[in-house]
């Protein structure tokens, strides 16, 4: 395709359709911060499932907005017919293909989750390592608040190439898992029991949802493993603290001993 | 509105819990609330302006609140449960050896099953001490074998605490009693703690039973049965309850030889979800007279506009700390400071805080040295703790 070719598709752009194209690219740039400014804050009032849904409400405005603004400003800028957007599409890609490949990329994966949705605002996902509740979607790149209280920025880039896990899918129900290792000589009936009593007498446990108390042989200790869900998946971490808090009350009252070692321990830098 | 219709059913009646369900909320009331409940989060809401116009009007003294607006005679309640026991004793093939009765916290279960226990002289058995259910010492169990005859245990939220320790004899009891070790019994819970106890204890099938639920045209019978009782037949009928606006609230029609409720007593009943406590709380917060009122003119109470009660309201933001205090509350009914200490992952400070600012939002009362979910605020706190996914009662 000759530049001449791609150069007769622009219609010749007066002063008032320029102002017009910059009227629509800051209208759209404030809709979307107002799109994930307000719903943000608005969510922010509810809980449970009524939270993510607003949370929901986000990228799909932001998807219509975005689309909104192309069309009106495509349609300013050339002759709406089919043969002359694919001409220019085709060349905007090559050009900007070659010169921004990743943030191209980041772009498209960005779109790529309003339609999969592997991850939505309210998740709580981990990728390389970094785990945390999903804050914002942005076109590059998803912004995650780690239990740590950092805000890492992830690019959707990462969505072609690396596994993520989703720990709650776009529901307030996220199972959290706590182990307690026992020494050996313990009766495991009472132990399974007591764990169960310490996760059903949590203040934050949400008790329309499953509880089980798994138990598993390892060669150096007798693994016990609670699984239940927290009010609120924000809560993971204190729901956590106040189980391993309780049931290690619980068991030095009743003289059960934790295991004392495991394999390769001593080991130099093993440090797990 | 007329109250009394064909299909209504009677004032104090029991069903098993299976058949129960709430009483219909009105579409417009519905509505209503839940925009309310909308703007609630965004803005802090300020109590109802009064609607009373020019007429001055000031509250009622407690003497004559209570000569209106009285607690209701158990003792017909108590005779509906009586039935309904009796009825239970003498089911041919029944295997169930015991009679568990529930409802919400203030509905009046406990006071009927009370009156129950005087009336028939059925042996009573208190809960355990705090320090035998933390030790689940069975030596608390040892009393349900000592006498024969037909035992009552009216208060089980009293006999768990919701701690590590504090389920094991609970669970003991229930197994045994319901197995048939200790004979037959009656046994009140409130739906909070059953709810509960349900994860804690999964035995036989027993046979709930609850109370009716109250909708407005028996609550308008109950206050009309209340206001009327201290009064002759003659001056009862001339009783009027009304708004400033002369809008009429409850009173009797001599024409349609019936009890005619307004539209406060809908709302009143929504509003309570057909509980008898707390829509007498409210009720009673809502009477009114006209100043300076000589003796015996006091032939018309003044109610309140709906809209200027000035109803509980939870604080602005509410946290973790506050629905764990609200929910502990629910599930045993009162809690000291002691207990909720042993029971919460807050420091004492922090629960001696919440308490305080849940006292001055009204949500809170202290009765002794126990705390517990103030009447009037129930609804509130039960809504606040369904949209927060807390474990509900069944009602």
């Amino acid at each position: 395709m000759e530049l001449s070719e791609i150069g007769n598709l622009v219609n010749d752009l007066s002063g008032s359709s320029l102002i017009q194209i910059l009227f629509i690219l800051l209208a759209g740039w404030l809709l979307l911060i107002v799109d994930q400014k307000f719903f943000t804050w608005m969510a922010s009032r509810f809980a449970g499932r009524l939270r993510l849904y607003i949370l929901a409400v986000v990228p799909t405005l932001r998807l219509v907005i975005i689309a909104s603004m192309t069309i009106m400003i495509i349609t300013r800028i050339i002759d709406p017919t089919l043969q002359n957007i694919a001409t220019l599409i085709g060349a905007l890609f090559v050009v900007l293909g070659f010169a921004f490949r990743d943030y191209i990329s980041s772009l498209m994966a960005g779109i790529t989750t309003l339609f999969e949705m592997p991850y939505r605002h309210g998740d709580w996902i981990s990728v390389e390592g970094y785990y945390g509740e999903v804050q914002s979607i942005g076109m590059r790149s998803v912004r995650v608040l780690t239990l740590e209280d950092s805000l890492v920025s992830i690019p959707h880039l990462k969505l072609w190439t690396e596994a993520m896990s989703n720990a709650n899918n776009g529901t307030p129900d996220l199972q959290c898992q706590t182990d307690f290792f026992l020494a050996s000589g313990h009766d495991p009936v009472n132990a399974r029991n007591l764990f169960h009593d310490v996760a059903l007498t949590s203040p934050y446990i949400n008790l329309k949802k499953p509880l089980l108390v798994t138990v598993q042989e390892l060669p150096w200790a007798t693994r016990y493993r609670i699984k239940a869900y927290p009010l609120d998946p924000r809560r993971q971490s204190m729901f956590i603290s106040d189980l391993v808090v309780r049931g290690k009350t619980e068991l030095n009252r009743q003289g059960i001993a934790a295991a004392s070692g495991w394999p390769g321990q001593n080991e130099p830098g093993n440090f797990a | 509105m007329k109250t009394d219709t064909p299909d209504s059913p009677p004032l104090w009646a029991f069903i098993p819990l299976t058949e129960y369900s709430p009483p219909a909320e009105p579409v417009t009331q519905a509505v209503r609330k839940g925009f309310s409940a909308l703007f609630k989060r965004f803005r802090e809401t300020k109590s109802g302006e009064s609607k009373d116009g020019n007429m001055s009007l000031s509250v009622l003294d407690p003497e004559e609140r209570m000569q209106v607006a009285d607690d209701p005679d158990w003792k017909a309640g108590a005779e509906a449960l009586d039935g309904e026991i009796e009825a239970w004793r003498g089911r041919e093939g029944r295997s169930d050896s015991v009679f568990f009765l529930t409802g919400a916290p203030f509905s009046g279960y406990q006071e009927i099953l009370d009156v129950w226990r005087k009336e028939k002289r059925v042996r009573l058995i208190e809960p355990p001490e705090r320090k035998a259910i933390l030790d689940s010492d069975k030596g608390w169990l040892k009393q349900f074998k000592k006498g024969k005859g037909l035992w009552v245990l009216p208060r089980l939220e009293h006999c768990f605490i919701r701690h590590t320790r504090g389920l094991g004899l609970v669970r003991s009891f229930l197994e045994e009693a319901c197995n048939g070790a200790y004979g037959e019994g009656v046994i009140g819970c409130s739906g909070w703690s059953w709810s509960f106890l349900q994860h804690v204890w999964r035995g036989s099938h027993l046979p709930v039973y609850t109370q009716h639920p109250v909708d407005y045209r028996l609550l308008a019978e109950l206050l009309w049965n209340i206001a009327s009782a201290s009064r002759s037949p003659e001056t009862s009928n001339s009783l009027k309850f009304l708004q400033a606006d002369g809008e009429p609230v409850l009173h009797y029609s001599s024409t349609e030889k019936s009890v005619q409720a307004g539209e406060f007593i809908l709302k009143l009943a929504s509003y309570s979800r057909g509980n008898i406590g707390v829509a007498l709380e409210i009720w009673r917060n809502a009477l009114k007279k006209e100043e300076n009122l000589s003796e015996g003119e006091s032939e018309i109470i003044y109610v309140s506009d709906w809209d200027s009660l000035s109803l509980p309201l939870l604080p602005s933001p509410t946290g973790d700390n506050e629905g764990f205090v609200l929910h502990a509350l629910m599930i045993h009914g009162t809690l000291s400071y002691d207990l909720l200490d042993c029971l919460l992952p807050l420091s004492r400070s922090g629960i001696s805080e919440t308490c305080f600012l849940l006292e001055k939002a009204r949500l809170l009362r202290k009765e002794g040295a126990c705390w517990m979910i103030s009447p009037p605020a129930y609804p509130v706190v039960r809504t606040y703790l369904k949209e927060n996914d807390y474990l509900l009662d069944p009602f």
